[in-house]
């Protein structure tokens, strides 16, 4: 379902409902092979962990073809070229250009305070950029970036994968058009347990490939894992808070790190609602989720899934006697299927249906489609900047125990 | 003083042991191991709705889907270990596993008959285009019997990639994969088995998978027949299936392949508990078989990786006493 349809169809839920044991929501993704009538020729910059999970996603796209990929690091040259087969690696952006000037995107996947110069000498060079989350790391970078893909006349899409996530829009559908009415509540968490090291055998590079644990550069948890999630809410509820308080700590990885692995933030909005977010590289409970709490119902996310838990009081909407359910605890939760009355036709409901590719598969998907389609970039430059200006402002609070005031001027390009 | 590291996957317990001179270092090293091992269990998990296997499977009867690489090459060497051991390793078991009750999950809805559904040549494999295809709706692929061996083996190279030479890990300890032995040592010694007398697998470089019809309570001869299985077997005493006879296994108690790559002794051993002739297993490949509870039988001209301790001697035949 595309982001900017306004509310889910009656027949696709009430299909839904028939099949399986709890609505989840998923919509066009069974197409066996996306279709994009056209073939792209990319470049990859920087093969670091999110590079190499870009590798795997790419030999997805049959019209795609990664031509080149390149990275200041010689051992990640070497581990990219196992998963990047037929393309050349290059040591630099600029000696891959020279080589392939018929490239007609650049996926940037550099460490987050390296995003700029690779982000200008790709739309310079006349290229569709894809450009990884956060932006960048500070608000002049990002503004920088956000001026020059204006200019360039190019597709320039930021990896804030939760607008691309089929679950999502679904959901995004049922919350627009007032599924759970008035949102009271907002939380967040992310929880993983790592510890965000990367190795490193030369001390020489350790700093440089350690950057998420350098306080000078690095964004630390409300950049890396928080920003993502500060946009899907945006996304979802057309608003950003006004004032963010941060408090952190190193909990679980007492290595000398200055980069709390623990975090907590609240966030207010005008209204006086508030989004509460945390996050930890030390507890994987839960991992990574969303709630929006509703006078009429609370939708809870977890990317390759989605739920729907309704008010007692909430008015019945027919469909939900057939709708499939999944127990939590004392809540029982609708599970909501986008494309469910073509799953149910194909009578594939009844196995219970979840995205078949990681978020970042949908992202470059739909930076492909816009490439070759023309459709809609589903996260510009601008809208980049205004999630990340919020992880900056986290970061901020918690970096100097402050609250921090965002005016609305911290969330634009000029 | 060796680092240990975990993750849950495939239905199981990883466990990495690795050995350098920083902490630090190795922690970053083993958890991109780790991750590597996630990667795998999100691709190859037939439980789990979101993973490329299911999808693979909704779109059994449709045109191929396109996988990554490593995927490709897993199905190819499916292919390739089910042609060779005559069909007794199958990656296309579900359906009967359900049949046989073996798999709470509800099937699909088919008139394709079961021997169709689970017939190996239904998978089709283009290397141009990197996709795979199921030819029958109702197929689909249960990777049980290989995808820990193969998570391993990309672990491995992510292990050697970033300089980690000396490391042991196994996965749901049914197959483990070795590199440099630990300094002082030829070989990392793996019990095949709970008991004192219990075989082991000497491993240097090499990988072991142990597959067991019957799978005792504690043991780690116990080879899991679907990968990240949200629900047990109901009969435990028969979780390796013969695909001829369409059943629980008859045959050998027990069978241990040493050999290079995980993912290939992973799915040799399942063949060889399912029937499979230790002469169909590649030459270059290690085979210790336990057709008894008692004995252990080394498969002759091949590489030995197996050192079997003394049997515990019979207790001697009372003799004649007068009455």
């Amino acid at each position: 379902m595309h982001p900017s349809n306004p509310s889910p169809d009656r027949r696709t839920i009430l299909m839904a409902g028939a099949g399986g044991a709890a609505t989840q929501i998923l919509p066009d993704f069974l197409a066996a092979r996306p279709y994009l009538g056209a073939d792209l020729r990319v470049g990859l910059v920087g093969v670091g962990r999110q590079g190499r999970a870009m590798l795997v996603e790419l030999g997805k796209f049959d019209e795609v073809t990664l031509v080149a990929y390149c990275d200041t690091d010689e051992r990640r040259l070497r581990s990219a070229s196992r998963r990047a087969r037929g393309a050349q690696g290059y040591a630099t952006q600029e000696s891959m250009l020279a080589a392939h000037p018929d490239l007609d995107a650049l996926l940037i996947a550099t460490p987050t305070h390296l995003h700029r110069e690779p982000c200008e000498e790709g739309l310079a060079a006349e290229k569709h950029i894809y450009c990884e989350s956060p932006l960048a790391h500070t608000l002049a970078d990002c503004r920088a970036i956000t001026a020059a893909a204006s200019s360039a006349g190019k597709v320039f899409q930021t990896g804030y994968q939760g607008r691309a996530n089929p679950v999502y829009a679904l959901a995004r559908s049922f919350v627009r058009s007032g599924a759970i009415r008035d949102v009271v509540s907002l939380a967040a968490q992310s929880n993983q347990k790592n510890s965000w090291r990367t190795p490193s055998s030369d001390p020489a590079r350790e700093k440089a490939l350690n950057w998420r644990l350098d306080p000078e550069v690095s964004l630390g948890l409300p950049g890396e894992l928080g920003a993502q999630q500060f946009d899907v809410l945006h996304w979802f509820t057309s608003k950003y808070p006004v004032r963010v308080e941060a408090s952190g700590a190193v909990l679980a990885w007492r290595d000398g790190r200055k980069i709390p692995d623990t975090v907590h933030a609240k966030m207010t909005y005008k209204d006086g609602s508030q989004l509460d977010w945390s996050a930890t590289l030390g507890n994987t409970y839960n991992g990574t989720q969303e709630l929006l709490m509703g006078t009429m119902g609370t939708v809870r996310l977890a990317w390759s899934h989605g739920w729907l838990f309704k008010e007692s009081d909430a008015p019945t909407q027919g469909w939900e006697v057939y709708a499939n359910r999944q127990q939590f605890h004392n809540d029982e939760g609708i599970t909501l299927i986008a494309d469910a009355t073509k799953l149910a036709s194909q009578g594939k409901l009844k196995k219970g249906v979840g995205l078949p590719h990681p978020g970042l598969y949908y992202g470059l998907e739909s930076f492909f489609q816009s490439i070759a389609k023309g459709s809609e970039v589903i996260c510009s430059a601008e809208e980049g900047l205004r999630a990340t200006a919020i992880a900056i402002k986290v970061q901020a609070a918690l970096s100097t125990g402050m609250p921090q005031d965002i005016d609305e001027s911290d969330l634009t390009s000029k | 003083m060796p680092l240990r590291l975990a993750c849950q996957a495939m239905g199981t317990r990883f466990e990495l042991v690795l050995t350098g001179q920083h902490e630090d270092q190795l922690r970053a090293v083993g958890e991109l191991a780790l991750e590597e091992i996630q990667i795998a269990h999100r691709r190859w998990n037939a439980f789990a709705s979101d993973s490329m296997v299911a999808h693979l499977a909704r779109c059994a009867g449709g045109p191929g889907v396109k996988v990554d690489p490593e995927t490709f090459e897993l199905l190819h060497l499916c292919v390739e270990v089910a042609k060779n051991s005559h069909g007794f390793f199958n990656p296309l078991l579900g359906p009967l596993l359900r049949q046989l009750g073996l798999r709470d999950d509800i099937p699909e809805e088919t008139t394709t008959p079961l021997t169709t559904l689970i017939d190996v040549k239904g998978i089709s494999l283009d290397p141009d285009s990197c996709s795979v295809g199921l030819a029958r709706a109702g197929m689909e692929l249960d990777l049980g019997a290989i995808a820990k061996g193969a998570a391993l083996d990309l672990a491995a190279q992510v292990l050697i990639e970033e300089g980690v030479n000396c490391a042991l890990m196994h996965g749901g300890t049914s197959t483990a994969l070795a590199l440099d032995p630990p300094p002082g040592k030829d070989a990392w010694q793996v019990a095949i088995g709970t008991d004192e007398h219990a075989p082991q697998a000497l491993l240097a470089n090499t990988a072991l998978s142990v597959s067991a019809a019957h799978s005792r309570h504690g043991s780690p001869i116990a080879s899991s027949s679907a990968t990240g299985q949200e629900h047990q077997p109901r009969n435990r005493h028969s979780h390796i299936l013969d695909p001829h006879q369409a059943c629980g296994t008859r045959h050998l108690l027990a069978a241990a392949v040493v050999g290079p790559s995980a993912a290939a002794c992973d799915a040799w051993s399942t063949a060889l508990v399912a029937g499979c002739r230790p002469t169909d297993v590649p030459a270059d490949l290690s085979l210790l078989t336990q057709p008894s509870p008692d004995s252990w039988l080394l498969s002759p001209g091949r590489p030995n990786c197996f050192r079997i301790e003394p049997c515990i001697p019979a207790t001697p035949p009372p003799t004649a006493a007068p009455f």
